[in-house]
């Protein structure tokens, strides 16, 4: 059964719709990469199962319970279970990296004592390699380093689910490389499940176990990376070699 | 002809405005109740407020005894003109406490306050959400209102009526100076008049009024920024800066319009 199931989601913007009945399954225990041209409305979709964005029309269930008909109370504890790693990173620029990453859990008492909090953050920058900067404030840090404290503030809390919205925009290849590396390596040791939107082709074959594609504002492919990269859908092939597009005059220059 | 052409248009254009404001107004009032009952419901975040008390109260004091100082002194050349033309120069403690404690005090602060922190709290909040820190909040089961805004209102409010009266105290030695050590007035009959004439009913006013204006700049200066992405008119740093000056602006009129009523009320 999926732990994240999306059923016939609809959102329009002004008038133009972005997501025209999308529908995915999450499985739970492994990542789920969604990638798409950019624009296309990846992050949209992905704002949609963290709360930030409501449907026009459709639902997410979560071990089947439709997110969008619980009560505040209830969209507050089930929002407990997640993560989000922002694109643009969304640090408090006005606190510092330590403080970035305890406020997670310092926000939440029942999440541990002062002590706790304390050996958690430390121990999770150590994770990082950011002890030598948790003084700094985010604005101090290079771009790697500031990615890495927004994985270590969604990885504090030990969620059961962690969404990342393009985590290696901006990078260098090796950064990149380092990124995914990154998210498969604890996707492993905490065995949480991952939705990542992504256009980072072939890349993102390698950590994930599930892909879809966006196009259009449905999913018009999903399987395993394999099964994606075999797919005979033109538009998927035409994505994946980067012509998508340009051979049906889509995209103009 | 022309008229009767056009004239369709005009109906409907004051209604989407009335219903524009009106529904402005709904969303301003319910942000104000949510920081409210947020305030006063555990847990409180005491460390945000003192650090709110810090800024707002503590940062204010100097800019708020300067310009009390100098209202006092103001007041007390231009009341000596006026009084000595009557022969009534000995009520001017009196008329300088007064005009001080029940109006300038709380008024003025407010301005000022308004000025240093309402602005300072409009433009913060309005980079937090076009960078998407309070999104971030929100994502991690943090009530960015709780947060935010809740802190700067009990903050406010524990500073606005000090604030008022550091103002009061300096601007009555301002008014000092000037009436007596400058002008001459009698020290006693200056300060024995203000003492006489003064009643607790006045300084208790001018606190409320304080506390008012407290609640009236922290959640239009919040709820501003807040609601910055909301702007239709500007985005991104130009948003906050319109944001920032529309929260300055409709802070400054509210208070001398609650100032008025206020005072209606309490006279």
């Amino acid at each position: 059964m999926a732990l994240i199931e999306i059923r016939n989601l609809h959102k329009a913007f002004a008038g133009r719709a972005v997501l025209c009945g999308v529908n995915l399954e999450i499985p739970q225990g492994e990542v789920t990469t969604i990638i798409g041209r950019s624009g296309i409305g990846k992050s949209v979709l992905l704002k949609h199962v963290i709360g930030l964005l409501e449907p026009d029309s459709g639902s997410i269930l979560l071990e089947g319970r439709d997110l969008l008909q619980l009560g505040r109370r209830g969209r507050s504890a089930v929002k407990g279970r997640f993560s989000y790693m922002f694109q643009h990173l969304a640090l408090l620029d006005s606190l510092t990296v330590y403080e970035n990453i305890a406020l997670p859990l310092e926000e939440h008492a029942r999440r541990g004592s002062a002590g706790d909090i304390r050996r958690r953050v430390l121990a999770m920058a150590e994770r990082m390699e950011l002890e030598d900067t948790l003084a700094q404030y985010p604005s101090q840090l290079s771009g790697g380093m500031a990615k890495r404290v927004a994985f270590a503030r969604a990885l504090v809390t030990d969620p059961e689910i962690v969404l990342f919205d393009e985590p290696t925009t901006g990078l260098d290849p090796i950064r990149k490389r380092m990124v995914h590396d990154m998210i498969a390596r604890h996707q492993k040791d905490k065995g949480f499940t991952a939705v990542l939107v992504s256009h980072d082709i072939p890349d993102v074959f390698e950590v994930s176990q599930q892909v879809a594609m966006l196009e259009d504002g449905v999913i018009i492919a999903a399987g395993t990376p394999a099964e994606i990269q075999a797919s005979e859908n033109l538009r998927v092939q035409g994505f994946l070699r980067g012509t998508e597009g340009l051979e049906s005059g889509i995209i103009s220059v | 002809m022309n008229t009767s052409e056009t004239s369709p248009v005009w109906p409907s254009f004051y209604g989407r405005a009335v219903l524009g404001f009106v529904g402005e107004l709904g969303r301003m009032a319910l942000f104000c109740a949510s920081a409210l009952a947020k305030a006063v419901t555990p847990p409180f975040g005491f460390r945000r407020i003192l650090q709110q008390v810090l800024f707002i109260g503590a940062k204010s004091l100097s800019i708020v005894a300067l310009t009390g100082l100098f209202t006092g002194m103001v007041l007390g050349i231009q009341l000596y003109h006026v009084l000595i033309r009557f022969g009534s120069e000995t009520v001017l403690g009196l008329a300088v406490a007064l005009s001080l404690i029940r109006e300038l005090g709380p008024v003025l602060t407010a301005l000022m306050v308004t000025g240093r922190a309402g602005s300072s709290m409009a433009a913060e909040l309005g980079i937090m959400r076009i960078s998407e820190q309070i999104d971030a909040l929100d994502t991690m089961s943090i009530d960015p209102v709780r947060y935010l805004v809740s802190p700067r209102l009990v903050a406010a409010v524990i500073c606005f009526p000090l604030l008022t009266a550091i103002f009061d105290v300096v601007g009555i030695v301002g008014g000092y100076l000037t009436g007596v050590v400058l002008l001459g007035t009698n020290a006693g009959t200056y300060l024995w008049r203000m003492e006489a004439g003064v009643v607790a009913k006045d300084v208790y006013g001018g606190f409320l009024k304080a506390v008012v204006f407290a609640v009236i700049v922290c959640i239009v200066c919040c709820y501003q920024g807040y609601m910055t992405h909301r702007n239709r008119e500007s985005f991104g740093a130009r948003g906050v800066s319109y944001s920032t000056t529309t929260a300055v602006v409709m802070s400054s009129v509210l208070i001398l319009v609650s100032d008025y009523v206020l005072t209606s009320i309490l006279l």
